[in-house]
């Protein structure tokens, strides 16, 4: 590892943003030769050429604006002084930018500026950080020859709604960064310019608190201020740092590359990298300032041990804690055999510690019982890209939306659960592509400022493959496939097949308008806009995934972008946005039963010799049980161990009441994490986790991409999570002995094709890798199945459209459908110890105002929702977003219960469970349900038994 | 597991070859589950409570037979 990336210096910045064309022009600037693509910008010419003219205005993330007057230069033959941001480059043009006239100009420039400016730069936050302070020092400002008494902003108030940045507007420039920022950069237009000449002044919507306001909080517009007129509270309380780590987030599937800015091992900021490619220097609010929970007092630190659930934890050492695990699983196993004792890698930790969990479960406990949360997520997509195309992952790089025309989004809300890539397909969109959308719900994309999707097919939850054969059956029926590419890229025989049952009546609009509850008028016209499209990309989300035929909708979306040559290119794609920061990375790493890392089946002997030979064992060659198996299992007797690290199933997975039931019938429960999340409340063994910030490692996102994980302080309990996993396997009498994870990843790049050419050498070197990398693609693969499958040729499956058993009846009239807002995370262990509570403190019910009325269900009433599975209590928001018939809630909190009521329904191929399809009924209440109160008694019980382990401690 | 195994076939079950839909379950079963479910599927398919669709049934019951003659 070089210290390359961690000493700290603002990123240079050129001014204006990068222009591609094909041919360039030559200019002179200050004598200096350059030659740059044609449209470029004089400023950002002459920043290539090392000169720097100083601005204000000008940043590369946003486009020229021309406000400052800082910039301007002496063009010969042109007249005047020219802002250097907005004046295009030309062949043979010669450009000055410093002499005399430029410096008077520049100065006076300057002097008016700080007439109206506090002169407090000592005491002020951005001291040592300030661009106004850069550009006074850097034109020789000695005076203000105007007095600081006249008309000023300098008593401005600030506005410190926002728990994570100030805004102090008496040092406000008016240089318009931050509006731009919000409307270019992030999409949500924010912010704007209010009043004109000396009145104007930045604006949160209708000049209300940033609170109050439009804004998401993803401090773009605080990264873009150029004075300390926006700025974050940890940098006022801490001051600036002194280096800088560059890591990746570790939030969703995004996977966006950051500057961790350190004091010491205190972060005092997260800046998107602006060389991240899968960000682009953007981030949101999670990512750049959710990072608190990584120091909360709630963080357990020492490992704890206990007989029984009921029984008070008792801290110990490690060594203890592990000859306390190793003996229990040793001893399940004796009595019970091989099979009962399992475990669960996690998608929030890095490919090295999930590959670790997965060979201590196979190697060590001598079984293939090992699965991971992407089984209650994005399963469905492994099965169905794998048999389709060849290979279980996203077939694209982010940046190739931008190359997109027609955008499909189904089951997906990217501005809530993938911001930045959110960001980035609405800068598309903005541009001009058609966007039809595939959800029950109005999700945000639907309209939101300068973006309205072209057609929202609004279907009824659980009908996902009844829309997308409706929509195949339109381009085949009216020929607007693309059928060189299907005769040149795809198996005949299994198309004829297929476009024989597509072309089926029984697929049409027509009759599938009664299932889907969308106008076949909507699904034609949507779906010859896709058709037509030189370009068109599907993405999708847990809407497609987490059904009763999640898997036949994944392989109903690869086929129809296969019938419409969509797939091969930039701008096209069938594209998974997955939902944790590590799921491709877990799936990628072996996490599931069946498979061992590379998706290759345990039974293929050839895989497995390699394996064993690696590993110095013999290896199971049937398939391990799925989560849902071990619950099951676990409730009839035969599974009585796990193994759990960093996952929380007891809150996360669905029909709580069934978990609940299978964790209390273990003997023993390991769980590894920060925090005694809901699964540790049923463990005997807690082993404290690392988080992001204390261990070395890689994620993978969504768009294959492998990203450094560094470390950026020492990990409070001691160890990082892989050496965990070690010292539990060297427990176990199964030896591990690595010194760093990079010699993790030198094993696995070994035994794993698609990453035979990774190492952590190479990513210091690259910045990050898209897998496959390997000796045909050295520097890996930004896009898959070029020039033809990676299964040779594509595969077209049949996709009969069968009903979910989950369906409404008298009793439970209503269909729950369930999904992820923007400032929480997943289970919310992460963001619940963060000031993201103050966007949402609990999880709420939304209800369509026919259903509520009819209820007599008014906003903010307290409803009880029951399904057959269970029951639960949420206040209710009455909102159209929802269509009659449907309610929506999220599971961020684990007193809401959401998964109380959520069933054991689950995808026909992968058991991913049905989360977005439960038959309910609400009622107006007016006190929690029996699962509440009792989960508040257990939650009590649980936090006094961790309070004991404590009490030695204070006593002394 | 028996409402798994029904819901496989009915999945897998579309045309008229309904040797290929029991091909296809006995596939995917062999593919995705562990032997312990087969197993238990096969304790509980010998009290006769078994409520299986004819495609989960015959598939099932090859499964079960190449596993017993394995052991």
């Amino acid at each position: 590892m070089t210290d390359s990336y961690k000493t700290y210096r603002r990123p240079h910045d050129l001014g204006t943003p990068e222009v591609t064309s094909d041919n360039s022009v030559t200019l002179t600037v200050d004598g200096k030769e350059v030659s740059v693509p044609k449209g470029t910008k004089v400023i950002r010419a002459a920043a290539l050429a090392g000169i720097n003219i100083p601005r204000l205005c000008a940043s590369d993330s946003l486009e020229p604006f021309g406000s400052c007057r800082l910039c301007l230069v002496e063009i010969d033959g042109a007249k005047g002084l020219p802002a250097s941001c907005t004046t295009e480059a030309s062949e043979g043009m010669k450009v000055t930018t410093q002499n005399d006239r430029l410096a008077d100009v520049r100065r006076n420039v300057m002097e008016l500026y700080i007439s109206d400016h506090p002169l407090d730069c000592l005491t002020c936050p951005t001291n040592g950080d300030c661009e106004l302070q850069d550009m006074a020092g850097a034109v020789g400002l000695r005076d203000v020859r105007y007095g600081y008494a006249g008309e000023n902003h300098l008593e401005a108030e600030k506005d410190k709604s926002n728990p994570y940045f100030t805004f102090d507007p008496s040092k406000c420039i008016v240089c318009s960064r931050c509006v731009r920022a919000c409307e270019e950069v992030q999409g949500t237009f924010a912010l704007t310019i209010d009043g004109r000449g000396f009145e104007s002044k930045v604006a949160a919507s209708q000049d209300q608190s940033f609170l109050d306001s439009e804004c998401v909080s993803c401090g773009a517009c605080v990264q873009a201020c150029p004075t300390a007129t926006l700025t974050e509270n940890s940098l006022i309380s801490k001051g600036q740092p002194e280096h800088t780590v560059i890591t990746t987030c570790a939030y969703c599937g995004v996977g966006c590359s950051f500057r961790a800015e350190m004091k010491g091992e205190e972060v005092v900021r997260m800046i998107p990298n602006k060389d991240g490619k899968a960000n682009h220097g953007h981030s949101c609010v999670k990512g750049r300032f959710a990072f608190g929970y990584a120091t909360h007092k709630d963080r357990i630190t020492k490992p704890m041990i206990r007989d029984s659930i009921h029984d008070p934890w008792k801290e110990v050492s490690w060594e203890e804690a592990m000859e306390f695990s190793a003996a229990k699983l040793k001893g399940i196993q004796s009595k019970y055999g091989t099979g009962s004792i399992g475990g669960i890698t996690s998608s929030r930790c890095s490919n090295e510690e999930t590959y670790l969990v997965q060979k201590l479960v196979r190697a060590g406990f001598g079984n293939n019982n090992v699965d991971t949360c992407a089984r209650v997520c994005h399963s469905p997509t492994g099965y169905g890209l794998k048999s389709t195309l060849g290979e279980s992952a996203g077939t694209q790089a982010f940046d190739s939306v931008l190359k997109s025309d027609a955008i499909m989004v189904i089951g997906a809300n990217p501005t809530e659960a993938h911001p930045v890539f959110g960001s980035q397909m609405k800068r598309r969109l903005r541009e001009g592509a058609s966007l039809i959308v595939l959800d029950p719900r109005s999700i945000a994309l639907v309209k939101s400022p300068h973006v309205t999707a072209d057609y929202h097919l609004q279907l009824k939850p659980g009908t996902n493959v009844a829309l997308i054969n409706a929509l195949a059956h339109v381009v085949l029926s009216e020929g607007l496939e693309s059928k060189a590419y299907i005769e040149d890229r795809c198996e005949q025989d299994a198309y004829e097949d297929w476009r024989a049952f597509i072309l089926d009546e029984i697929n049409s609009p027509e009759s599938m308008e009664s299932v889907t509850g969308v106008p076949s008028g909507d699904i034609r016209a949507a779906a010859r806009l896709f058709a037509a499209a030189p370009n068109g990309a599907i993405y999708y989300g847990l809407g497609v995934s987490e059904h009763s035929q999640g898997s036949t909708m994944v392989m109903g979306i690869a086929n129809l972008a296969m019938a419409t040559g969509n797939l091969g290119r930039e701008g096209v794609g069938v594209n998974p946005l997955r939902g944790q920061n590590n799921v491709q990375g877990a799936c990628d790493m072996g996490s599931f039963p069946h498979e061992l890392p590379g998706y290759r089946h345990v039974s293929d002997e050839v895989t497995r010799t390699l394996f064993e030979k690696e590993w110095g064992v013999d290896l199971i060659p049937t398939p391990g049980f799925r989560i849902p198996n071990m619950f099951d299992a676990a409730v009839a007797g035969q599974f009585k161990g796990m193994y759990v690290q960093g996952e929380d199933v007891a809150q996360s997975d669905p029909d709580t009441h069934h978990v609940t039931a299978a964790l209390t019938s273990l003997e023993c429960m390991i769980v590894q994490d920060l925090f005694l999340n809901e699964t540790a409340k049923f463990a005997h063994v807690f082993l404290p986790g690392s988080s992001f910030l204390e261990k070395n490692g890689t994620f993978t996102n969504a768009e294959r991409r492998i990203s450094p994980v560094r470390k950026v302080m020492e990990p409070l309990g001691g160890y990082e999570d892989w050496e965990v996993t070690q010292l539990l396997a060297n427990a176990m009498g199964y030896p591990m002995d690595y010194s760093h994870p990079s010699e993790i990843m030198d094993e696995i790049a070994r035994l794993t094709p698609t990453f035979k050419g990774v190492s952590y050498d190479k990513l210091d070197k690259l910045g990050a890798i898209q897998w496959p990398c390997n000796d045909k693609a050295v520097e890996g693969t930004p896009t898959m199945h070029v020039d033809e499958f990676v299964r040779g040729k594509g595969l077209f499956r049949l996709t009969p459209y069968v009903a979910t058993d989950e369906r409404t009846t008298r009793k439970y009239p209503l269909i729950l459908t369930t999904g992820r807002i923007l400032s929480q995370y997943n289970v919310g262990a992460q963001t619940r110890r963060t000031e993201n509570m103050t966007w949402h403190d609990e999880d709420i019910i939304e209800i369509h105002p026919h259903d509520a009325e009819q209820r007599g269900i008014e906003q903010d009433d307290w409803v009880g929702i029951k399904s057959r599975a269970g029951e639960t209590v949420l206040r209710a928001d009455v909102t159209e977003r929802v269509q009659p018939g449907v309610v929506y809630t999220t599971f961020h909190h684990p007193e809401s219960g959401a998964n109380v009521v959520t069933t054991d329904n689950s995808d026909w191929a992968t058991n991913c469970p049905e989360y977005k399809v439960t038959a309910v009924q609400a009622y107006k209440v007016t006190q929690l349900s029996d699962w509440q109160q009792e989960f508040e008694e257990f939650t009590q019980e649980q936090l006094e038994l961790l309070k004991k382990a404590k009490a030695p401690a204070q006593v002394i | 597991m028996v409402a798994m195994a029904n819901q496989i076939a009915k999945n897998l079950d579309y045309g008229s070859d309904k040797s290929k839909a029991i091909a296809g379950v006995v596939d995917h079963i062999r593919r995705f589950w562990s032997p312990l479910m087969l197993d238990e599927i096969a304790e509980f398919i010998s009290t006769g409570e078994a409520e299986l669709s004819t495609i989960a049934e015959q598939a099932l019951a090859q499964l079960i037979e190449e596993r017993q003659a394995a052991e």
